[in-house]
């Protein structure tokens, strides 16, 4: 059924929407400062005035929560393309390379992947200074080995297809063939890559800014959020911690959502069949 | 088997070397100065000459692979530097707390494998039905559910609202059971929905195949073929992916052991990265580098122990 009518895919992509719509008209959804201190409405629970209540300084947590989205996805967004980028590269050299400079590449990613990644982060968050382009940097620093992986088996895989050999035949060069023919057909794996990727920079984001050593504490995202709420929580406030928490749990849900269903399509034979041909009439 | 054996050997002593370079670039990376680290602001009042003898005696005038070499060796015999916090043996402090992340690993694949076992199997054997697509969307909403909001909710739940369970530590004697059941259920179940797919998939793909066909028409029961022959069959992907998700389980553990105060070597590297305790920092990186490569070793010699194909697979994928 899904499969003739992406209902799913419109779905997963429409809740999505949302989510972007949100944190982009941020200012016509609530007229509060994020940053704005107000020491006479500290720990206000939810309710009349601020709809998801105040924090321990007396800040909104519905504007928080909304500029706090813009941080977040922005880090996403921007450290999936990083680590695409690098990624492909180091993909498709270590595909096309082949034989031992493959392997050899192989076995850094290997060794790369060896060290758990959060321990990664935090080693390198040690060597550069805290900022925003320091988190970007060390979440994509630490998230391109299985992209690079996966792109180098499309790779490898392609290389022993005969409309390839037929291109080299004819005498293009191996940037051409790279160009023209396989990156075009790593398109739909790069795009389904693309979107977990988002989703896994977004949780990484949330890890290391709720650890306290991700973005700096006077920007409001996520996990920032959920840090500052941890010492709050003994004594009642579960505002402070339920709905930031609410708001990656459903951002990280709508996305896999969407890649899921995006991979389901991608699997699909009408989406396949251009792909299929080739292989049968060659 | 031999030839197999052999090549995953030096193919796993190859990632080692490469993991140790990428180690000691690590720490020429690191912030500050060795010698100013030694001397502090007495540095600034040597001569030139005297600051050169410094940086000499520490050996950073010479080539790099020289350093390294000398720095593999000095690992090598297990002189993993001072602890800048405590004073005591890098190696020791780590050693200390390895047995708290043993215990929360092994009770967290405990749940796990429980979890998987039960709802990969039987999701798997009534594929597409009700019962199926909610085992397929409850286990995708946790698997989006980030661990340390979990953690969180558990623990004002259980602990602060209920108040049945302690929100750290970890206990001591039988009283362990409760201090351990939060941090090792949020680690399962932030794992399980991977390992529940995985084996539903598994499941319901060789549930269908030839050999369940022909062990049916022979009049065997659906039961006796789960027992003698789905389940041994899932076995293997089951383990290579708990040896390949080592490493994510490892990383998760960092964050609940930090959350519910938990002695192991997740809490400790984090303490040690926010102290500038880098010795600490450094050999929790290289002992946990060295778990995860030895136990995917293992991993991949016992599959290939139990299926000959995969051997053929992999040596066939070398020779490409």
């Amino acid at each position: 059924m899904s499969k003739k009518h992406p209902w799913f895919l419109i779905l997963a992509t429409c809740l999505f929407l949302i989510l972007i719509a949100a944190v982009s008209f941020a200012p016509l959804l609530t007229s509060y400062d994020p940053l704005a201190i107000r020491m006479d409405r500290v720990l206000q629970p939810p309710g009349s005035g601020h709809i998801l209540g105040t924090d321990e300084l007396g800040r909104d947590v519905f504007a928080r929560l909304l500029y706090g989205g813009r941080v977040s996805l922005s880090v996403g967004a921007a450290a999936m393309f990083v680590s695409i980028v690098a990624g492909v590269v180091y993909g498709a050299i270590s595909g096309l390379a082949g034989g031992k400079v493959d392997r050899l590449m192989m076995r850094v990613i290997d060794a790369l992947l060896s060290i758990p990644s959060l321990l990664l982060m935090i080693g390198l968050q040690m060597v550069f200074p805290a900022s925003l382009t320091t988190v970007i940097l060390v979440i994509s620093l630490t998230s391109w080995m299985p992209i690079a992986r996966l792109i180098r088996t499309e790779i490898l895989a392609m290389k022993q297809e005969v409309f390839i050999q037929a291109s080299t035949v004819v005498g293009a060069s191996t940037g051409q063939l790279l160009r023209r023919h396989m990156l075009p057909q790593c398109i739909p794996t790069i795009t389904v890559l693309a979107i977990s990727g988002i989703s896994h920079a977004i949780l990484a984001e949330a890890t290391l800014s709720f650890l306290g050593i991700g973005i700096p504490p006077h920007e409001p995202s996520w996990g920032n959020m959920l840090m500052g709420a941890q010492s709050h929580l003994l004594a009642g406030a579960w505002w402070l911690a339920v709905f930031p928490g609410i708001c990656i749990t459903y951002t990280i849900l709508v996305i896999n959502f969407l890649g899921d269903k995006l991979q389901d399509r991608m699997a699909a034979p009408q989406f396949r069949k251009g792909r299929e041909n080739e292989r049968v009439s060659s | 088997m031999g030839q197999f054996i052999l090549k995953r050997l030096g193919e796993s002593l190859l990632v080692l070397i490469i993991g140790s370079m990428l180690c000691f670039a690590f720490i020429r990376m690191l912030p500050g100065d060795p010698a100013a680290a030694m001397y502090g602001d007495q540095l600034q009042k040597l001569s030139e000459a005297d600051r050169f003898r410094i940086t000499e005696n520490l050996g950073l005038n010479e080539p790099l692979p020289i350093q390294y070499g000398k720095w593999l060796g000095q690992v090598l015999q297990g002189e993993w530097g001072v602890s800048s916090i405590s004073g005591e043996d890098a190696a020791i402090v780590v050693a200390k707390s390895l047995q708290p992340t043993f215990l929360l690993m092994f009770s967290a694949h405990f749940f796990v494998f429980t979890l998987a076992v039960f709802f990969g199997v039987t999701s798997g054997l009534c594929r597409r039905s009700l019962y199926d697509h909610a085992v397929t969307v409850i286990s995708f909403i946790f698997m989006s559910i980030p661990p340390f909001w979990f953690a969180l909710m558990l623990m004002v739940f259980f602990s602060v609202y209920l108040g049945v369970l302690p929100t750290s530590g970890m206990g001591e004697g039988g009283g362990q059971l409760r201090f351990i059941l939060m941090p090792s259920l949020v680690l399962a179940l932030s794992h399980a929905g991977y390992y529940i797919r995985l084996l539903r998939n598994h499941i319901a793909i060789t549930k269908d195949t030839g050999f369940v066909f022909a062990l049916k028409a022979r009049g065997i029961s659906e039961w006796t073929i789960l027992k003698n022959h789905l389940l041994p069959n899932a076995s293997i992907p089951l383990l290579s992916y708990t040896g390949m998700s080592l490493a994510v389980a490892l990383a998760g553990s960092i964050v609940v052991e930090t959350i519910f105060s938990w002695p192991g070597i997740g809490r400790l590297a984090l303490k040690s990265a926010l102290a500038h305790d880098y010795p600490v920092l450094l050999a929790v990186i290289l002992l946990s580098m060295v778990f995860v490569i030895t136990v995917n070793l293992l991993v991949d010699l016992i599959c290939a122990w139990i299926d000959p194909r995969l051997r053929s697979q992999l040596l066939e994928e070398g020779r490409r």
